[in-house]
């Protein structure tokens, strides 16, 4: 589990491309599956869009700065879910020996177990993230330093994702592959929860989405900062720059989960 | 050089509670059953060698390979190959070795048998020059030339297999593991592997250490035998002698045009009788398989027959019942 070295890098994109040309076997199930998903932003984004209308604002946010925040979490969530997708199916790969193969290769394991599924259809996914966001970008007319914040928290998110997706993966070991909904309630769930501002949840959930598992700095909080509004909502400046190390310390956390998983396999065994 | 010392492995199955709240009570609570699939097994292997690792199914022989590849940590014991620990150094010991099980493909399912070949090179890091050389040599050898723009998953088993033995030496590793190769192949199908790998073995050296359950594969390939039983090690030797002394005997399964005789010469044994039909075990060294038949078809018209080899269950059961034979 060394750095990525530009090497690893390369073959991170051979391994990748191997798998996209793979799925281009089944063209027609590709097509299908790229127009449902062309469709998810609209029925993502409609019932935003009418609560915003009905109300007016939610908590005094816009339609368009909720489109900020849901084009902030559909690009990290979108880029990690393309890139990373062989541990969100990691529990069957277990089960069914891809790890086995892996450890037979003399490289390493988490590039190698990434790209035992890659699906390029949700390209797409990230493609209309990024047009949401522009589009927000342009309404709320948006200054460099926004920007800024905007990118910290999409980089936040791309690591906070990546860190949850690793620790849904590593509790497979543990499971024999059984916790595959534990995984999906934390990605979907979460990236659902964030369509919203963390204010409009109650102070418990609101707690838990900042303290607990820390899905606020993924968003809310770079949001905040981008719409010059931190001290507006009651939160000290410094706030929103934890994003990273907020985020930081999920992925550290799923990575040391995925290495305690993967020696008790080896000492184990399935 | 394999060496192994010892070795133990122990497997916890873990006793699952179903569904999603199942799984939430797997994480937290969890109950093991211990299962020893080896007990203790020591062997050197020299460069060179070609071993044949035997046993029936269940008896260890693929958690010994997933130990010695570097899949699995032993339980107990120790394991070096060429120096290095298989988990512990899995990066540069993997590098040197060639793995094939033949019930998983190392390949890319849906892609053309030369995609996966070109990845695997990426993967191994083998200069250019050196892995057209070697992938040239080996689909010569293998014949698997007009099959590099197939599909995978369009493969027969048999060409399949020769693909994957091309794949796990494209990186022309010094050993090889084969995790039964043979089953389910055609008998040519198996021919072409067993020149193959004779071929491989003798003209460059190359290490090879075969799990399988069909003793003709060993017959044919391995000068030596590891028997294995229920995780144990129970004869490492050459297959002619447990030969000279177990494998002697035959099963002839006869089937009569008319009542089976009664009676039947000495030295052969009645294992099962139908009204027409008979399976008798005998030994070619006291009664030869012409004799036993023209002795039966005097006394009544033979309709059909086959003779079988003992499989390696009722070989090890001998061994138990009779012991091993004398060291050379």
């Amino acid at each position: 589990m060394a750095a990525p070295l530009p090497d690893d890098l390369r073959l991170y994109v051979r391994l990748a491309g191997a798998r996209i040309r793979e799925q281009m076997n089944y063209r027609l199930s590709f097509a299908v599956h790229t127009v449902i998903d062309a469709f998810l932003i609209v029925s993502d984004l409609a019932p935003v869009y009418l609560l915003s209308r009905y109300f007016g604002a939610l908590e005094g946010w816009t339609f368009a700065e909720l489109a900020l925040l849901y084009g902030m979490v559909g690009l990290s969530w979108g880029l990690v879910e393309t890139t990373l997708r062989g541990f969100q199916k990691f529990g069957p790969f277990l089960v069914d020996g891809e790890l086995d193969r892996v450890l037979l290769r003399p490289r390493g394991v988490l590039l190698q177990m990434a790209t035992a599924q890659i699906e390029a259809r949700k390209v797409g996914r990230i493609l209309q993230a990024g047009l949401v966001l522009g589009i927000a970008f342009v309404f709320l007319d948006l200054g460099p330093a926004s920007v800024a914040w905007v990118a910290l928290g999409v980089a936040g998110g791309i690591l906070f994702f990546a860190g949850i997706l690793l620790l849904g993966a590593a509790s497979q070991f543990w499971t024999m592959g059984q916790t595959a909904e534990l995984q999906n309630m934390l990605t979907y769930g979460g990236s659902a929860a964030l369509l919203y501002p963390v204010s409009i949840y109650s102070t418990w959930f609101r707690r838990v989405l900042t303290y607990g598992i820390p899905l606020a700095f993924v968003n809310y909080f770079p949001a905040l900062a981008a719409l010059g509004r931190t001290a507006e909502a009651g939160w000290p400046p410094w706030i929103p720059a934890l994003s990273p190390f907020a985020c930081g310390a999920v992925l550290a956390l799923g990575m040391l989960a995925f290495r305690r998983g993967l020696r008790r396999y080896e000492s184990t065994g399935s | 050089m394999i060496e192994v010392v010892a070795l133990r492995k122990d497997y916890r199955i873990a006793v699952h509670h179903r569904g999603f709240w199942g799984a939430l009570r797997n994480l937290v609570e969890t109950r093991y059953n211990v299962v020893r699939a080896v007990d203790g097994i020591s062997f050197t292997i020299e460069p060179g060698e070609f071993v044949g690792f035997v046993g029936p199914n269940g008896a260890g022989k693929s958690t010994t390979i997933k130990i010695l590849t570097g899949v699995l940590e032993p339980t107990d014991g120790s394991v070096t190959v060429n120096g290095l620990v298989p988990r512990r150094d899995r990066i540069e010991h993997t590098r040197d070795i060639g793995v094939v099980f033949g019930q998983r493909t190392q390949l890319w399912w849906d892609l053309p048998v030369t995609e996966s070949y070109d990845l695997l090179r990426h993967i191994y890091s083998v200069p250019e020059a050196e892995y057209r050389a070697q992938r040239e040599r080996l689909c010569e050898l293998l014949e698997v030339g007009p099959l590099l723009d197939t599909p995978v998953r369009k493969l027969s088993l048999g060409q399949r297999m020769r693909c994957e033995l091309a794949a796990a030496l494209l990186h022309a590793p010094t050993m090889l593991f084969l995790d039964e190769p043979t089953i389910g192949l055609d008998v040519v199908a198996k021919e072409t592997v067993r020149t193959f790998l004779a071929a491989e073995n003798r003209e460059r050296g190359t290490t090879v250490l075969l799990a399988t359950h069909d003793l003709s594969d060993v017959e044919r390939l391995c000068p030596r035998m590891i028997l294995i039983d229920r995780g144990a090690l129970v004869y490492d030797g050459p297959l002619e002698a447990i030969r000279r002394r177990f494998g002697a005997e035959r099963e002839l399964r006869v089937d009569f045009e008319g009542a089976a005789p009664a009676e039947l010469p000495d030295s052969v044994e009645e294992q099962e009788r139908g009204p027409e039909r008979l399976v008798l075990r005998f030994r070619p060294g006291e009664i030869s398989s012409a004799k036993l038949i023209a002795w039966l078809s005097d006394r009544q018209t033979i309709a059909d027959l086959e003779i079988h080899e003992p499989p390696i269950e009722r070989i090890v059961a001998e061994i138990y019942r009779r012991g091993l034979p004398p060291p050379e």
